[in-house]
């Protein structure tokens, strides 16, 4: 008996005193390639996003008028419906640690469900554009914000897919996995909507 | 007759329920501030806007991501969104100010 006692102390005060690198992938939530892609994500959207604000530098006068056809309120609304469905993708998570399977499920339906809900007000947003002859060639205000936006809205329907996936399988490392990459659709969009609406608008 | 039972399970939905009420109030801020039209929002207005960015981003890194147990992925991933809403902010103010006429 005390051996064991011995050992178990010996293996705690290793795993103590063992240097633990604060850049640990085994550390992070779910798959390590997800933050890799996570990180990636950022850096693609990040340019495209300096791109956008540098060229504003170009065409001051063509960015304020294709700025009063934006849908502020419509985008703000889509902004809340994205962040409640992160709030359902965690508390998913939180479910799945304790193998609450049918919560889990009902709770990716609920995340999954209001993704589908912001890509019918995208479409909604587009459709509107469209209407008013603003297309992805009318001037470079409106390519990159059809680039930017449709781009993310693809990531939004590649995440309600993977939603789909881990919902089939909701082991714990799955699940945190598939809810990073649509926390990372949700962070990007909080980058993306302020960016392209708010900032030069009164602001 | 068996008489033990086990205790339900629960989970702390607390945090993230906070989480999420800040991370509408900030939306609906930003929004109001977009709203406004004076001559010091010219000049502040996008650095609001991008304090409140990194703001809703923290929050989600650390509350719905998790990231609190890994604090170098937070800080690079937090430092890598301060450079790009910075840079966009300084490039907005500075159309708006009138710079480029």
């Amino acid at each position: 008996m005390d051996e064991v006692c011995q050992k178990d102390n010996e293996t705690a005060e290793r795993v103590y005193h063992q240097p633990v690198s604060p850049w640990a992938l085994e550390n992070l939530p779910g798959d390590p390639m997800m933050w890799i892609l996570i990180v990636s994500e950022i850096l693609v959207f990040g340019g495209a996003l300096w791109a956008f604000a540098g060229n504003e530098l170009l065409n001051p006068e063509i960015y304020r008028e294709a700025r009063t056809h934006l849908n502020v309120p419509l985008a703000t609304l889509n902004t809340i419906i994205l962040l409640t469905s992160g709030l359902f993708a965690a508390i998913a998570v939180r479910f799945a640690k304790i193998k609450e399977i049918v919560k889990t499920r009902l709770s990716l339906l609920g995340a999954g469900s209001l993704g589908v809900v912001f890509i019918a007000l995208k479409i909604y947003e587009y459709k509107e554009k469209l209407a008013l002859g603003l297309n992805v060639e009318t001037n470079t205000f409106y390519t990159l914000y059809y680039l930017v936006t449709g781009f993310h809205l693809a990531h939004v329907i590649f995440g309600l897919i993977i939603l789909g996936i881990i919902a089939l399988w909701p082991t714990e490392d799955n699940m945190e996995s598939g809810t990073a990459f649509w926390h990372m659709v949700d962070l990007i969009w909080v980058i993306i909507f302020p960016i392209f609406y708010l900032m030069g608008q009164g602001l | 007759m068996n008489t033990n039972k086990t205790p339900p399970k629960s989970i702390q939905m607390n945090d993230l329920l906070k989480a999420w009420v800040v991370l509408v109030a900030l939306t609906l801020l930003g929004y109001g501030l977009s709203l406004f039209s004076s001559e010091l929002l010219v000049y502040v207005g996008p650095l609001i806007i991008a304090a409140l960015i990194l703001f809703k981003a923290r929050i989600i890194l650390t509350r719905y991501l998790g990231l609190t147990r890994c604090p170098a992925w937070l800080s690079m991933l937090s430092s890598m969104i301060f450079a790009l809403t910075m840079i966009c902010a300084v490039l907005l103010t500075f159309v708006s100010a009138g710079g480029t006429q």
